[in-house]
């Protein structure tokens, strides 16, 4: 079981994306699909002129680029949590506990009211989010501590700070304007997701999952705790500021694309857990394919269920609660 | 017979409140040795500056004539191991997992383990009498178990010197004997122990050497037969206790018996 879940996992990953580009207001059926990748990656001739200029409309400019910001957004905050589980020796820590989602947040918010550009709202969150985690591993080295505990009281304080400086943020807003984009834009919504922010960002997003699946052994070596781990051979300060470093990078990108997802990072690693078991250089890989199935598949929800679109964040949140209820007896045992 | 491990002059301290002073050893190739004292007198404290995890704050620790933070952590991790005493268990590893951690020092940046770590780590595990336990949880077998588990990642780990944090903490008589045997097994195999306990019994049927320590001081260092006295004893615990001889088939063992049982 263990060995068939990767590939079994990447599996239905694919006929996720396959029928997500088939869903929409307006249907695309599976043939077209395939005839149109055959057209366009192998020069086969399947198609006519006109349902080609169709089908790169609605696939390639509307459905792909939602498509990849889902599958980027879920990938990273479930690669993020685990990684942050393992590496904070605590099965429910999530992406946000050092604080970059809340930094990210005040980013995005303080971007609306100073500027007109999207430009620069992505700029700011991304520096926020990156601002809130230094500021909690400034607070933990001010006690000149490395311990887990001191990095994890900095980061509720800078998520605390940074919490209240959105709260600032929003009663500063124009309110018939920019409070409602910026208290939208928070509940998390991959709609806004454009072509090129999705494209210049999912290098460095992918760069950042590619190399924490990389530590999936290290990982396991740190949630033994750090004495062990620099027994084992490991450079665990290095280790951990770069797993810092990286989480942060691709959780703050989650934000600059779609807002606040919650609930993604906290889960997904729990279901991977029961279906890999806790090796990291298994669960990293399994995290990241579920995430992203997951999301799409949220996503999908959000924009077909009803006519209107729901924020896709909300929904993560909705389905994320009750389930965490039913798995929480499976956490505590394995969290003592 | 040179010295393997060597520490001179050493003092350490947490936050001002000196807890190793001026510590001075030798440690040989081979030795079992066995550090006694109360609770804060710095055995703990001793083993991490061994193991390089805690820097002090004069004095030198050498690890084969080289200074220790001469090494790098993946090259002294091949050659020393850390059995620790308490153990966050927060995910469910297997016992085979946690025993394959020991190969890590010997991987680079992808730390994907090969056929010949895999035997290895069930070497090691057989050897130690745990085989039969390792697609188990290791949140869910016993402390013995989990002692046991720790040892054979140290195995794996490759390792010639095996530093212990009281090894019987927490283990039932039965598990304490079998684990104290597997160490002196272990040991004339040529393996270097350096271990803490609270049983000088321990370190009598154990140890090759034994050192005492108070306050952070060493108070004895020799032989167990001629450290672990009746007058040492009482005098590092402050306690009214008799070392006895019983004798055996080919020679004597001796044994602590508190004033007030006799």
């Amino acid at each position: 079981m263990k060995r068939l879940s990767l590939p079994l996992l990447a599996a239905l990953l694919v006929a996720a994306v396959l029928v997500s580009l088939c869903l929409g207001k307006y249907r695309v059926p599976l043939d077209d699909i395939l005839a149109f990748a055959g057209w366009k990656f192998f020069g086969l001739s399947g198609l006519d002129e006109e349902s080609r200029g169709l089908l790169t409309n609605v696939l390639l400019d509307i459905r792909l680029p939602r498509i990849l910001a889902a599958l980027l957004i879920g990938a990273a905050l479930a690669v993020s949590g685990t990684a942050f589980q393992a590496l904070f020796i605590n099965p429910l820590v999530s992406p946000g506990i050092l604080g970059v989602l809340a930094g990210a947040s005040f980013g995005a918010a303080l971007g609306m009211m100073l500027a007109n550009s999207w430009l620069v709202v992505q700029c700011s969150t991304l520096a926020f989010g990156f601002a809130a985690v230094g500021v909690a591993v400034g607070i933990a080295r001010l006690f000149r501590s490395h311990s887990i505990i001191m990095l994890v009281l900095g980061g509720i304080i800078s998520g605390a700070f940074f919490t209240a400086l959105l709260s600032i943020a929003k009663y500063a807003a124009d309110p018939t304007n920019q409070l409602p984009a910026i208290v939208y834009w928070l509940m998390g919504n991959l709609a806004a997701a454009d072509r090129p922010t999705i494209l210049t960002v999912s290098v460095p997003m992918l760069l950042g999952i590619v190399l924490l699946l990389c530590h999936g052994g290290r990982l396991n070596v740190m949630s033994m705790g750090e004495e062990e781990a620099s027994a084992l051979g490991i450079n665990v300060k290095q280790v951990r500021m770069t797993v810092i470093f990286l989480a942060t990078m691709v959780s703050a990108l989650t934000v600059v694309i779609g807002g606040i997802i919650g609930w993604v990072g906290l889960i997904i690693p729990h279901i991977c857990r029961m279906l890999v078991g806790p090796d990291n250089r298994l669960l990293l890989p399994a995290a990241a394919l579920l995430g992203a199935t997951y999301l799409l598949v949220v996503d999908n929800v959000c924009r077909l269920l009803f006519t209107f679109e729901i924020p896709t964040g909300i929904v993560t949140s909705l389905i994320g609660i009750p389930f965490f209820v039913l798995v929480l007896n499976n956490v505590r045992r394995g969290w003592r | 017979m040179s010295a393997l491990m060597q520490t001179l002059g050493v003092n350490f301290a947490y936050r001002g409140r000196k807890v190793l002073h001026d510590i001075s050893l030798d440690f040989r190739a081979g030795e079992v040795v066995s550090l006694l004292g109360p609770n804060g007198s710095g055995k703990t404290t001793l083993l991490k500056v061994l193991l390089g995890l805690l820097m002090p704050q004069s004095g030198f620790v050498h690890f084969e004539g080289r200074l220790l933070q001469s090494y790098r952590r993946t090259e002294l991790a091949k050659r020393m191991a850390y059995v620790p005493q308490v153990h966050r268990e927060a995910f469910a590893y297997t016992v085979e997992e946690v025993v394959l951690m020991g190969r890590m020092p010997y991987h680079g940046f992808f730390s994907t383990y090969s056929a010949q770590d895999r035997v290895l780590a069930q070497t090691a595990m057989a050897k130690v009498g745990i085989g039969h336990l390792q697609d188990r949880p290791y949140t869910e077998i016993s402390g013995g178990e989990r002692q046991l588990t720790l040892i054979a990642r140290a195995l794996a780990q490759g390792a010639d010197v095996f530093i212990m944090d009281e090894p019987v903490n927490g283990l039932d008589y039965g598990n304490q004997m079998r684990l104290l045997s597997d160490i002196v097994g272990l040991a004339r195999e040529g393996l270097t122990f350096i271990m803490t306990t609270h049983f000088p019994d321990h370190a009598l049927m154990t140890a090759d050497r034994v050192i005492l320590f108070r306050e952070g001081a060493v108070l004895a260092d020799g032989h167990p037969a001629a450290v672990v006295t009746t007058g040492s004893l009482q005098e590092l615990y402050r306690i009214e206790v008799k070392v006895m001889n019983i004798p055996g088939q080919t020679g004597s063992a001796r044994v602590c018996v508190p004033a007030w049982a006799l």
